[in-house]
């Protein structure tokens, strides 16, 4: 059902962790589908905001942003 | 016990996740270790989320308390999005902060990491911060709002211990009420158990163990370390002194002052 949604909408430029796509998911959670991440263990940063995961179905990417999709590493 | 933000433990390590030979090893020393808490990084998915799942579910199996942190970062900025995405990712308000300022010696920023500091506090979170042996800016930390502070023992991934011990142990004199946490630097047992002797409330090391031979069995040796460590602290230990003290009491040696029979 996202996808329909995606399919719909114009491509826009976004950095995905300082790369450049073009891509055409509108919310975090589209975004995630069509990059085909696996599960939610996530956190997300639109241009250095982070989106709580209770909207990621609802805050907008828009052309130009800046994403960070981040995740658990090994650290000391 | 160890108190930290108001949170209890009874081991007073805090041990990294990185530089294991495996995965596996990793979760058996840190078994091994007894530590309650662990330190972990946010790092970029790039893989679609397959790589991080497998680190995390071993981190969930430990059942032990995480402690993220900013590693690699090098600016107030960086740090201060890097632990806003460490509390939304691990849902807690403690964090490990790193502002490093010289890329060689991975030497804090400790102006950097005052600012961040006072940011974060003021966002509620409860602020680890990483830095040197330097007695005004630990207590500039203290003054701002923290109630841990983690001077270095020397540089991270050095190994050499407890450089500026002297600097250490005024530390630990001026900041009593401080849960204070010597992180970074440390390479043998000996140093940990240094460290808790001089009135230190834990450490916070990596290298030691993960790049030891036997990781799973230095853990342990951490843990003991520590735990005699602790004991010589709270048992108080004797003044040194500048000539010998005989421990056998002189009175009653035999031959004292006895004829030579030739």
């Amino acid at each position: 059902m996202q996808k329909t949604a995606v399919q719909e909408k114009a491509a826009i430029t976004l950095t995905i962790n300082g790369e450049r796509k073009e891509l055409r998911a509108s919310s975090p959670r589209a975004l995630l589908a069509e990059l085909e991440f696996e599960g939610e263990f996530f956190a997300i940063a639109i241009n250095r905001r982070v989106v709580p995961k209770a909207r990621w179905n609802e805050d907008v990417l828009r052309d130009g942003d800046h994403v960070e999709i981040v995740t658990s590493r090994q650290g000391g | 016990m160890l108190e930290l933000y108001g949170q209890k433990f009874s081991s007073r390590l805090l041990i990294g996740t990185a530089r294991y030979p495996s995965l596996n090893v990793m979760q058996e020393a840190v078994k091994n270790s007894g530590a309650e808490i662990v330190t972990v990084s946010v790092r970029r998915e790039n893989a679609g989320g397959k790589d991080g799942d497998t680190f995390w579910n071993i981190i969930r199996e430990l059942n032990v308390k995480v402690l993220p942190n900013t590693a690699g970062c090098y600016s107030v900025e960086d740090a201060v999005s890097t632990a806003q995405l460490a509390r939304e990712l691990f849902n807690t308000q403690w964090i490990k902060l790193e502002v490093i300022g010289d890329k060689a010696s991975l030497q804090p920023d400790v102006i950097g990491t005052l600012e961040a500091t006072k940011i974060l506090l003021a966002e509620g979170f409860e602020v680890f911060p990483y830095c040197t042996e330097d007695l005004t800016v630990a207590k500039r930390l203290v003054d701002a709002g923290c109630k841990v502070v983690m001077p270095w023992g020397s540089q991270i991934g050095s190994g050499k211990g407890i450089v500026h011990e002297d600097a250490l142990k005024r530390m630990r004199a001026e900041l009593p009420g401080i849960s204070l946490i010597i992180d970074a630097g440390l390479g043998a047992p000996s140093h940990a158990a240094k460290a808790l002797e001089m009135g230190y409330d834990a450490v916070l090391l990596n290298t030691a163990v993960a790049g030891s031979g036997n990781p799973v069995k230095m853990a342990k040796a951490f843990a003991q370390a520590l735990e005699a460590g602790r004991a010589a602290f709270e048992a108080g230990m004797m003044k040194p002194r500048e000539i010998a003290q005989a421990s056998t009491p002189v009175a009653g040696t035999p031959f004292a002052n006895a004829a030579r029979s030739s």
